[in-house]
């Protein structure tokens, strides 16, 4: 199976195109881990919300809106839609077990996905490039600019995402809500508030990465990537669900993992879900028992 | 046999009966969503032993039912020409055997995580083994044929209707059985705190791999009988997204018992062809029919949560609450102030 005459730079373009397909899981993951630290709420919606980016953008570019603003008027819809979903299901819920939380985390999948069905129909679109068709080649790695744009934005993002947590009021009250919610509100904290940010954060990130999985993945199809969020997810555990840069770093490992998968097996189906999967389990299971894998009450 | 059962009993045989009269009520037409309402009950099942009495939340229950479809079809298929009765149990203890594989990690993994893994699982066996025209032999789907068994000639619809119901209400009784069983209330005991269940000698590991297995098993049941109504067997009907759709219907049902079940498969079996036909745009169908499914489910999700914060206080109407172990007085006495 293993093609013989691959050269170095087949690999090392592969790193890179990883790296970029990897960037945008991890920003994906990211959103999860906002929304999961402070509400306790998985969203397995997050592939389904990509995709109601990706094609809200793709339909916003199609009537010829330019990039800035598409972008701008997606990421507002994403965030004005966690507003939504944070105070009408999130907040209600806040009590609830996990199952049920999960669970309606299942119930926003069916109706975002139906929604993105209804409104764009349910085939697949190619998105159009993000800032310009071309590659570059240097070092003998051919490499789409726009795949180093999509890298940038997702650095950018990181960056600031970590910033927001760590050095402003909203990012503080958003620890002291994931540590304790009830102490927190005890000391002040509007945790109605954390929960509502949490979730337009999330959901304004899950948007935006969609914009951004259109030039990596060149074609989108709804139902494709309403799964990605398996890769979302995945990426999440090797921080426990917890970290921001565990949830990156899952994000980069599984992007390669992906890549090399489907460039060392080109010939087998599925591969790319394989070796999700694999690294899903072998992240949950070679953790210690007890250590990485435990759930907070 | 106590009243509670009695009734249960009359219940489930109100429905047969019910059941069984809805051809000459609604006519042959609609013949095919009444069977898959049926069998979609047995995957509704499924999801009850599994998610409803010991708390797993598994999205992969669709799956296995295409585990069972896809397993029965290839050994009914002309080059391996299994009959249907040798065919049929290989298929649901082949997806009974795959969940154990699946159900293995899950010893460890509770909630969240055991939802991604059972994710996960769904979406390679939709891509590297329903999509794969290697392994399942073709690429647009495997025929079935209906064969006739004796004086049973599964090729007539009807026949074929009273046949899925008898099953139906078999594993309805096979399922009441097992709850009312030492097995069942062992899984049950899992579902509020597997610590707690442990501390009480209950083996989580035979417990949790038998709710898998029996579960997966019903589900595996499912496919083969879809696989019979169908007459063919494609990828579609098993991606990932038909288990979230199945476990959101048996959530709004209210997933601990039969009853739950049987709705939860009416629900499925009905709502996508009643909802397509009263559309003007046909292609708006399954959209419309999640869409229904995922408000319903979030409202019922909220719903009961708001409900729970009132209820919580009140008495449990009929049902006895367990007995509380008394506190004798010396002991508070003896405990130093």
């Amino acid at each position: 199976m293993i093609p013989v005459a691959a050269s170095v730079s087949t690999y090392a373009t592969d790193a890179v195109l990883g790296l970029i397909q990897g960037a945008v899981y991890g920003l994906l993951a990211m959103g999860v881990v906002v929304i999961y630290r402070t509400t306790r709420t998985l969203n397995l919606a997050q592939g389904g919300m990509a995709t109601l980016g990706a094609f809200t953008y793709i339909a916003l570019r199609e009537r010829g809106v330019p990039t800035p603003v598409a972008v701008v008027a997606v990421v507002a819809i994403g965030a004005a839609a966690g507003l939504g979903i944070g105070q009408l299901i999130g907040w209600p819920l806040r009590r609830a077990n996990a199952t049920v939380k999960l669970v309606s985390s299942l119930g926003v999948l069916l109706v975002v996905q139906s929604l993105v069905g209804i409104i764009f129909g349910n085939v697949p679109r190619s998105a159009p490039p993000l800032v310009s068709p071309d590659s570059i080649t240097a070092l003998g790695i051919t490499v789409p600019v726009d795949g180093l744009v999509v890298l940038a934005v997702a650095a950018a993002s990181a960056a600031l995402l970590h910033r927001l947590l760590t050095s402003t009021r909203l990012g503080l009250h958003m620890r002291a809500v994931a540590a304790d919610p009830e102490v927190a509100a005890l000391q002040g904290v509007n945790v109605r508030l954390v929960t509502a940010g949490s979730w337009m954060l999330g959901v304004a990130i899950a948007l935006g990465g969609g914009i951004l999985l259109g030039p990596v993945l060149r074609t989108v199809a709804p139902f494709l990537l309403t799964l990605i969020a398996l890769q979302a997810l995945g990426a999440t555990l090797l921080g426990r669900i917890d970290s921001l840069s565990g949830a990156l770093a899952g994000g980069l490992i599984l992007g390669e993992l992906v890549t090399f998968a489907q460039e060392l097996f080109p010939g087998t189906q599925g591969t790319g879900d394989i070796a999700v999967f694999l690294f899903i389990l072998a992240v949950l299971l070679l953790q210690r028992r007890g250590g990485l894998v435990v759930e907070r009450a | 046999m106590s009243r509670r059962t009695a009734a249960s009993l009359a219940a489930l045989a109100a429905f047969a009966a019910a059941a069984a009269g809805m051809p000459s009520v609604l006519g042959s037409a609609r013949l095919l969503s009444m069977s898959l309402a049926l069998i979609f009950a047995v995957a509704a099942l499924s999801v009850v032993v599994l998610t409803g009495w010991t708390g797993q939340t598994s999205l992969a229950q669709v799956t296995f039912m295409g585990v069972g479809a896809f397993v029965a079809a290839r050994l009914m298929a002309p080059g391996v020409g299994l009959p249907l009765y040798l065919a049929a149990p290989v298929a649901v203890l082949a997806a009974a055997a795959v969940s154990v594989v699946v159900g293995l990690p899950a010893l460890r993994l509770r909630g969240v995580y055991l939802a991604v893994v059972t994710l996960g699982f769904a979406q390679v066996m939709q891509d590297a083994v329903f999509n794969n025209a290697g392994l399942t032999g073709s690429q647009n789907g495997l025929t079935v044929a209906r064969p006739v068994l004796g004086r049973l000639d599964l090729t007539s619809e009807h026949t074929l209707y009273h046949v899925l119901l008898g099953v139906l209400v078999g594993c309805c009784l096979l399922v009441a059985g097992l709850r009312r069983s030492s097995l069942g209330r062992r899984m049950i005991s899992l579902r509020t705190t597997e610590v707690g269940a442990s501390v009480r000698g209950i083996d989580l590991v035979s417990t949790k791999l038998l709710a898998f297995s029996v579960s997966a098993a019903l589900a595996g049941l499912a496919g083969v009988l879809y696989a019979l109504e169908v007459q063919s067997v494609g990828p579609a009907p098993f991606n990932p997204l038909q288990s979230i759709f199945l476990l959101g219907l048996v959530v709004i049902a209210g997933q601990r018992s039969v009853a739950a079940a049987l709705t939860a498969g009416l629900l499925y079996g009905w709502m996508p062809p009643e909802l397509t036909r009263h559309l003007a745009d046909s292609t708006l169908g399954p959209n419309a029919t999640n869409l229904v499914a995922g408000v319903g489910l979030l409202l019922v999700l909220i719903g009961r949560e708001q409900l729970a914060g009132l209820a919580g206080r009140l008495p449990r109407g009929h049902r006895r609450s367990p007995r509380r172990l008394a506190v004798t007085p010396e002991i508070t006495r003896n405990v130093p102030a």
